[in-house]
């Protein structure tokens, strides 16, 4: 399948979506095909005598390399095709992968199997494992679609903000995650060991680098093209020998539709058995033989020495009558049978007594909650009831499978998504029953009454590869199977079928593919899933906001090793109770999860605290209630008295436990205590609800505060105006899953989320107690930036705000005073010790809007903002006497133009290298993209607005990365300059109180260390030149950004764009052909505003009257409003780029209505071979014709005296072939 | 953002449909399930609660994902709220 590779990006990673789902349908249509060949070529290798091994070597090698190999296409390293498949997963590949991702190992091999077992009651998996994507569908996957963020920890932070519902989300995710792996790992590795017959452990670790190749290189992307490829495989594996056994049972070839049928049949066939005498004479003997064995174990060591010595007088008699060799050999290999010590004797028999199990009659396979009275029915049918919920809201929680519909395209994808997860479970589901129905009809015909002489051949290779899976004892020594004296696995029933049914051993082998296809997929999505908790969620958003995007997904990949290595190292030692974990696994998810996200969605009121009490409570009570029901648990915990509850019928643990509890044959529905079942409890927990908090009626402002302050906890700067948000939600619930729209569509949200993570830096954590009034601030402020917008140049508020300006006054003071310190010709001022430059340190660090206010209280009394933070600082440092002593150096010899020249620097020169050029790059690396993406559609040029040379659109593009990344390095280069000098640049007063210290030198120092160049000549302001030349950079990087705007809302006007839509929202259109250029129209008119105000800042701002007047220090104060509008034109910018996606078919179709562009290249031609007025001839020929086509240009050519090759050569040529090197420079730039 | 009665008729919609998806999903499920015993009159062969846990139930929830996201996307349409709107 590795044909059509595209550039680098191989074939997951074509240009549009159509063209990509066109692709990806072409590619697995290829792939399915192939993959039958390849077993039909095998089946007829067989034919020619190709040994077993080799088959199941072939397979294995063939399934795992051909993974492999999508893992290698798929290798990636950005953060949204590493984490969600880069969005744009088709909803029926979804489907499959979430498919595959969602059956495990268990569900392959063990569902069917469990069925035959449990007869009724084992439906509570299928209706509970099926019924669970209805919540799916209908509560959780559009709205998680919709929030559009990588991970379901990620919903939690955002939803309940701050950091701590995120951690217990890690948590649990981890949790039932890890658990879950290594059940799926312990399950590669018996499936490898059965079909090569290596050893355990190394099958372990050959299925372990199955599982990492897939998701090692190429995260979500690769898993999910992996597991739709295991899909195919795992479905084929399950349909062909289901469909043959059933043509061999009733003729027809859809078991699913006819097995009521062969139901009937068995149901008449249980009757007979159960009253059948022979039946019974087996059942008395294991009646009586545990019946022994429990009388035994009653008095254990008198038992044990009774019977050695009745042995040991047996031999002795034998021997004393001479009843001859034989009999004395009998006797003598009696006695060495006979258990060693009391020890063991008391295994043997408590293991003989457990055969009272199979004392009981056979399960009437189709009724409904068997049991010997009515009580016992009714519990019987509360525990399925039970556990069918249970596992209903387990399966709507587990995080790898909510993860998987964030990759779809859109929410209406994710919708679709659900419908496709489900179809293909179902294929799956609904044939399970229907094999397990055909299996025990052939079992109940074909094997019992067998002579013991001639069974078939498939009974003696199971019964030598694992006795636990089947052995057949002749127990009442009659010579023909008794039902009773079958005992018989869960998961023989798939894996024998293929030889049951009769069908070549390479259906033996495909069927071990598809089991391993179906662990090593659901492996591979859990381990994703860990991976991403701790690389996105932990690492990323918890621990270092600055990562970059290739960090986090190095991160991500190491972890993922790391896991992955961790969980087969546990696989390996084979926990005892492996299966137990995978119930614990949906335990925990149901629990903690699901009412949490539920509630998060659809009741506004959920909050912070009761998710988290809820969180932690749900996975309390079911820990508490395993670790006292489970008697692996009880132990470890130390619970010793026996457990009383009611047992129940059934846990995800039984689908592996009939492999070990064979002898369960018999349908005896009550458990040893060890077997606990489904646990309501956890149901129960499922329903642990944040309602902690009560209806408050006069609360209500109050509320919205603490939900503002949680919510800032995780930044304010994510969520901007929440209160509004809020408010829309109040009114209008549906709302509530947008409240992060200002965080941008989902494609955003990586990138995004670094520029507020970086904001979040700069502004410390105190921006909390500002935060209470800004609901109302959002309302009533003046300027759209501070309102509606606010959230989107929230980063610049750091920098250039009156907060922003005082903070980085206390810097600059504290720069000063630190310098003066250091300076040994000022001896009335030592150095500062250690403590308290740490101290100083802290201050100008940790100065947060609270203390900006208590700046601006002093303000009141003093009537002077600099003068406020000299005594702020005073104020603050009142308490370490090292700095209070030096209080007058505060300050000194400054003007206050000294600070607030280098406040303003610094200001800029963060803003510049954190916000603004990181943005304006970010829309360079869109556009690249764009122009990578696009390079070769060809589009019909238009000079003067008039069809002209054709060119392409990424070349377009490409265009404007160049100027783009050109004006970058203009607004880079441009120097920061400050001084520090006094009161009109001279020194006058430093020079007056120590004539011997190097003032130049030291203030140059001072500016330095702010990260700002000295400017040398100065009067009392810095002249501000360099802050122009930087605001005509910006500008001038505006202005080309407007010129790209207006260029793009053409295209979209002229239909070569559409618009990706969100759908499904409130607010937003659907409809595919709707184009809406509103980003683009917002960004031209920011953008307009910005530039207005730059250039103004520019003009006015170096001219000051003789040696200082006060106009800069009025306008300087809107610094921050022009660029905020700059960088709100550039957000909305790439917000329309983000949703642009072409219509090649409506370019196309404009190249090809305008032949006439062929004209330039004709006419070259001609003048290269010399014939007479081309110009005149062309011309002639197009100008003023409506509907030239391609006939009459090639009529024309044909009538040109040229030679054949160039007639040939200018027929081939077509408007969309006649682009030049335009692809190329779009792929270069 | 405009919060018009459109908006809130579209929610209360699809509060609705999701409200009777989850009433056919708990009666096929649950109160079926219930009744097992009683609804056990054969059904093409199955007894018809043996068939709707092992397969009847099944069809339904793929109908229902299926009907509701239909629906759901129909009613996108219908309810189309120009997106500029909250730009």
């Amino acid at each position: 399948m590795a044909t059509s590779g595209e550039g680098s990006r191989g074939i997951f990673g074509a240009t549009s979506q159509r063209a990509f789902n066109a692709q990806i349908k072409k590619v697995y249509k290829w792939y399915t095909g192939g993959f039958l060949v390849f077993i039909v070529a095998l089946a007829i290798l067989e034919q020619l005598g190709l040994p077993r091994a080799w088959i199941g070597y072939l397979f294995l090698l063939a399934t795992i390399g051909l993974y492999a190999g999508i893992g290698v296409m798929s290798r990636t390293s950005e953060a949204a095709e590493y984490y969600v498949a880069g969005r744009r997963v088709p909803a029926l590949f979804n489907g499959m992968a979430t498919g595959a991702d969602w059956m495990s190992a268990a569900s392959f091999i063990g569902m069917a199997g469990t069925l035959y077992l449990l007869g009724f009651n084992g439906l509570a998996f299928v209706t509970g494992w099926t019924g669970g994507y209805c919540l799916v569908a209908l509560l959780l996957a559009p709205y998680l679609r919709k929030f559009g963020q990588f991970t379901i920890p990620d919903f939690l932070g955002a939803r309940y903000g701050g950091n701590i519902p995120r951690f217990v989300g890690i948590l649990a995710a981890i949790l039932c995650s890890f658990t879950y792996v290594v059940a799926q790992i312990y399950g590669v590795g018996l499936i490898t060991t059965r079909l090569t017959g290596v050893a355990f452990e190394l099958g372990i670790f050959l299925g372990l680098g199955g599982i990492l190749v897939c998701s090692f290189l190429g995260g979500m992307r690769a898993v999910t093209w992996t597991q739709v490829a295991q899909y195919i495989i795992l479905i084929i594996a399950y349909m062909i020998p289901v469909v043959w056994l059933s043509v061999k049972q009733t003729g027809v070839p859809l078991p699913q539709f006819v097995y009521g049928k062969v139901l009937e049949k068995v149901t008449a066939r249980e009757a007979d058995l159960i009253k059948d005498p022979k039946e019974l004479q087996v059942r008395d003997i294991f009646k009586q033989r545990a019946a022994d064995a429990s009388a035994k174990l009653k008095d254990l060591d008198k038992s044990f020495a009774d019977g050695k010595a009745a042995l040991a007088a047996a031999v002795a008699k034998a021997e004393a009558d001479n009843a001859g060799a034989d009999a004395v050999d009998a006797a003598k290999k009696a006695l060495e049978a006979y258990p060693k010590d009391a020890a063991a004797a008391k295994a043997a028999w408590t293991k003989e007594s457990r055969l009272a199990a199979r004392a009981n009659p056979p399960l009437r396979h189709a009724e409904a909650f068997p049991g010997k009275d009515d009580a016992a029915r009714d519990v019987s049918r509360r525990n399925f009831l039970a556990l069918v919920f249970c596992l209903m809201i387990g399966t709507a929680a587990l995080p790898h499978i909510l993860m998987r519909y964030y990759t779809t395209p859109s929410v209406r994808e994710a919708r679709q998504s659900v419908f496709w997860s489900l179809f293909f479970i179902f294929l799956l589901y609904f044939t399970a029953p229907a094999l397990a129905v055909l299996a025990k009809y052939d079992v109940y015909t074909n094997l019992v009454g067998t002579a013991f002489a001639s069974l078939p051949q498939w009974v003696a290779s199971w019964q030598k590869v694992d006795p636990s899976l089947l052995s057949i004892i002749d127990v009442n020594r009659d010579g023909i199977v008794q039902l009773a004296e079958i005992s018989i696995g869960g998961d023989i029933i798939v894996l024998a079928t293929p030889e049951i049914a009769g069908l070549p051993y390479v259906v033996s082998g495909l069927v071990a593919a598809g089991g391993l296809a179906a662990a090593l997929s659901t492996a591979d999505g859990l381990l994703l899933t860990i991976a991403n908790a701790l690389s996105h969620d932990f690492y990323y958003k918890m621990l270092d906001p600055t990562a970059s995007t290739t960090r986090r997904v190095t991160i991500s990949k190491i972890l993922l090793l790391v896991v992955a290595l961790a969980a087969a190292t546990v696989a390996a030692q084979k926990p005892a109770d492996i299966l137990f974990l995978v119930s614990a696994a949906f335990s925990f998810a149901a629990a903690a999860f699901f009412p949490a996200l539920v509630l998060g969605i659809f009741w506004k009121r959920a909050n912070k605290w009761g998710a988290i009490l809820g969180m932690i409570a749900g996975l309390g009570i079911t820990f508490y209630y395993m670790a006292t029901t489970q008697a692996w648990m009880r132990g470890i915990f130390g619970v010793t008295e026996p457990d009383r509850r009611q047992h129940l019928v059934g846990h995800p643990a039984d689908l592996g436990r009939p492999v070990r509890r064979a002898a369960r044959l018999r349908g005896d529905h009550h458990r040893e205590p060890a077997d606990a079942g489904a646990r309501p409890g956890d149901a129960g927990t499922g329903r642990a609800r944040p309602v902690s908090e009560p209806r408050r009626r006069h609360g209500e402002h109050r509320r919205d505060l603490t939900a503002r302050a949680a919510h800032d906890e995780e930044g304010p700067q994510r969520c901007g105006p929440f209160s509004l948000r809020r408010e829309a939600r109040r009114r209008h619930p549906r709302r509530r899953a947008r409240w992060c729209r200002a965080c941008g569509p989902a494609s955003r949200g990586d990138r995004e989320g670094r520029a507020h993570a970086r904001a979040r830096l700069v502004v410390p954590s105190a921006r909390l107690t500002m935060s209470a009034d800004a609901d109302l601030a959002a309302l009533t402020a003046l300027s759209p930036l501070d309102g509606r917008y606010a959230a989107k140049v929230a980063a610049l508020t750091g920098h250039f705000s009156e907060y922003g300006l005082v903070r980085h006054r206390v810097r600059v003071e504290l720069a000063w005073l630190t310098a003066l310190a250091d300076e040994t010709a000022i001896v009335e001022l030592p150095p500062f010790s250690a403590d308290a430059r740490a101290e100083i340190d802290k201050v100008a660090a940790a100065f947060g809007p609270a203390d900006a206010a208590r700046v601006k209280a002093i303000e009141r009394t003093t009537n002077h903002d600099v003068k406020a933070v000299e005594y702020w600082l005073k104020e603050r440092f009142a308490g370490v006497p090292e700095v209070a002593r030096a209080a007058e150096f505060i300050h000194f010899a400054c003007t206050s133009e000294d600070i607030n020249n280098l406040a303003h620097g610094i200001a800029l020169a963060q803003a510049r290298a954190e916000i603004l050029l990181p943005a304006l790059h970010a829309i360079a690396s869109d556009l690249r993209a764009l122009a990578h993406t696009h390079a070769g559609t060809a589009m019909l040029a238009r000079t003067h607005g008039q069809p002209a040379t054709p060119t392409t659109l990424g070349k377009e593009l490409a265009n404007v990365v160049a100027r783009v990344e050109r004006q970058a390095a203009q607004i880079e280069r441009v120097p920061l300059l400050g001084k520090m000098n006094g009161a009109v640049g001279n020194y006058n007063a430093h020079a007056a109180a120590y004539p011997d210290v190097d003032w130049e030198r030291l203030s140059a120092r001072v500016v330095a260390g702010l990260g700002l160049e000295q400017n040398p000549y100065t009067t009392q302001i810095e002249p501000h030149d360099y802050m122009a030349e930087l605001f005509d950079a910006v500008a001038r990087a505006n202005t080309i950004l407007i010129d790209l705007d207006r260029d793009v809302w053409g295209y979209v006007s002229l239909g070569y764009f559409r618009q990706r839509v969100k759908e499904g929202e409130v607010g937003s259109s659907t409809m595919p052909h709707k184009v809406n250029p509103i980003d683009f129209e917002n960004s031209e008119g920011n953008l307009g505003l910005a530039n207005a105000l730059l250039r103004h800042l520019a003009e006015k701002l170096p001219i000051s009257r003789w040696q200082r007047d006060l106009t800069d220090s009025t306008v300087l104060r809107n610094m921050g409003v022009a660029l905020g509008y700059a960088l709100l034109g550039w957000v909305s910018l790439r917000q329309g780029l983000a949703k642009l996606e072409a219509d090649p078919a409506r370019i196309a179709a404009d190249l090809d209505a305008n032949w006439e562009v062929l004209a330039e290249p004709i006419q070259t031609v001609m003048r290269r071979y010399g014939v007479a007025n081309p110009y005149e001839q062309l011309k002639a020929l197009t100008r003023g014709r409506t509907g030239m086509t391609r006939e009459s240009l090639h009529a024309f050519i044909d009538g040109l005296a040229l030679p054949a090759d160039a007639k040939a050569r200018l027929k081939a040529l077509s408007p969309a072939a006649y682009t030049g090197l335009a692809a190329a420079l779009a792929k270069r730039i | 953002m405009q919060l018009t009665q459109k908006h809130l008729e579209y929610w209360s919609k699809n509060l609705r449909m999701t409200g009777f998806l989850l009433l056919v999903w708990f009666v096929a499920t649950f109160v079926v399930g219930y009744f097992s015993r009683e609804l056990s009159f054969n059904f093409f062969g199955w007894p018809f609660s043996f068939y709707m846990m092992a397969q009847g139930s099944l069809i339904i929830y793929v109908v229902i994902i299926w009907f509701y996201a239909r629906y759901m996307n129909t009613l996108d349409l219908e309810y189309d709220v120009h997106e500029g709107e909250e730009d």
